[in-house]
């Protein structure tokens, strides 16, 4: 290294500079708030909001699943008013259509 | 700091008083390198905020091949290097938006009143600039920087030389201008 270079490396604007003593306390309170935020495990699937909302949702599904399954749909809605009606039974038999 | 096993072990467990002694320890040499490549107070003490709560977080997949002063080295380097990507990247969006903002900018130039060497530093090419502040400035061996920069020692070697030439010619230049 010359003398130069080893005389620009005097320069007052790299001389080392102190460390904020707040930091280390910043450190430590990110660290600890991170360890306070708690990942979500299986065993916490069985607290009773969770299970709550699963046997809501279970309930929903069943109930709609049981009002679809017992209700008319268009064409069976259209043939039951058939019979409700005077028509005679080989009037509505679709097999005389042919 | 000397590579003791068991304090590193005790790191590992993630035990608070061994971190503080690792702290206290590297953070002088850590928070001079990120100064001297952000040239930023506060950018500087939110970088050391991020790197060691990194530091922590990742202390596990930590392993004693390297010295644990290097390892944090390593991570504050690539730290500060996507911080002032992303930095540039938001300078380049705002130039973009309009000159109005150019003020603004211009603005967040840093004022040097102690020294002229550092401000030159800093508009030198970082593959050449990161060599000198590791070597000439924070005394790190080659083998240290190697590991550090993740390059070749004799790539480090190279680097250093050119940049201490750069870095003379700058200096001449601005000495020259200054009268």
């Amino acid at each position: 290294m010359d003398k130069e270079y080893e005389k620009i490396l005097q320069d007052a604007s790299l001389t080392p500079r102190e460390v904020p003593a707040a930091i280390y306390n910043r450190v430590v309170a990110t660290i600890n708030e991170r360890k306070n935020v708690r990942h979500l495990g299986f065993k916490d699937l069985f607290q009773v909001k969770y299970l709550a909302v699963a046997i809501v949702f279970v309930g929903v599904f069943g109930a709609s699943n049981l009002y679809f399954q017992n209700t008319l749909s268009s064409e069976e809605l259209y043939v039951s008013q058939l019979y409700l009606s005077d028509t005679s039974d080989y009037m509505i038999s679709f097999d005389s259509l042919y | 700091m000397e590579q003791n096993l068991e304090l590193i072990q005790l790191f590992k467990s993630g035990d608070h008083k061994t971190f503080e002694q690792i702290y206290s320890d590297t953070k002088k040499l850590v928070y001079n390198i990120v100064y001297k490549m952000t040239l930023d107070v506060e950018e500087s003490n939110d970088i050391m905020h991020d790197v060691y709560v990194k530091v922590y977080e990742n202390r596990t997949k930590y392993k004693p091949m390297v010295a644990i002063k290097y390892w944090i080295c390593k991570i504050a380097v690539n730290h500060t290097k996507n911080i002032l990507k992303q930095k540039s990247r938001h300078k380049k969006n705002i130039a973009a938006v309009g000159f109005f903002y150019h003020k603004q900018i211009v603005s967040e130039e840093k004022d040097f009143s102690d020294g002229i060497v550092l401000p030159i530093l800093s508009k030198m090419n970082e593959k050449y600039k990161l060599p000198i502040i590791l070597k000439d400035i924070e005394e790190l061996s080659y083998i240290e920087i190697a590991e550090v920069l993740n390059i070749k020692i004799g790539t480090v070697r190279s680097r250093l030389n050119r940049g201490r030439k750069i870095l003379l010619e700058l200096y001449k230049k601005k000495e020259a201008s200054n009268g």
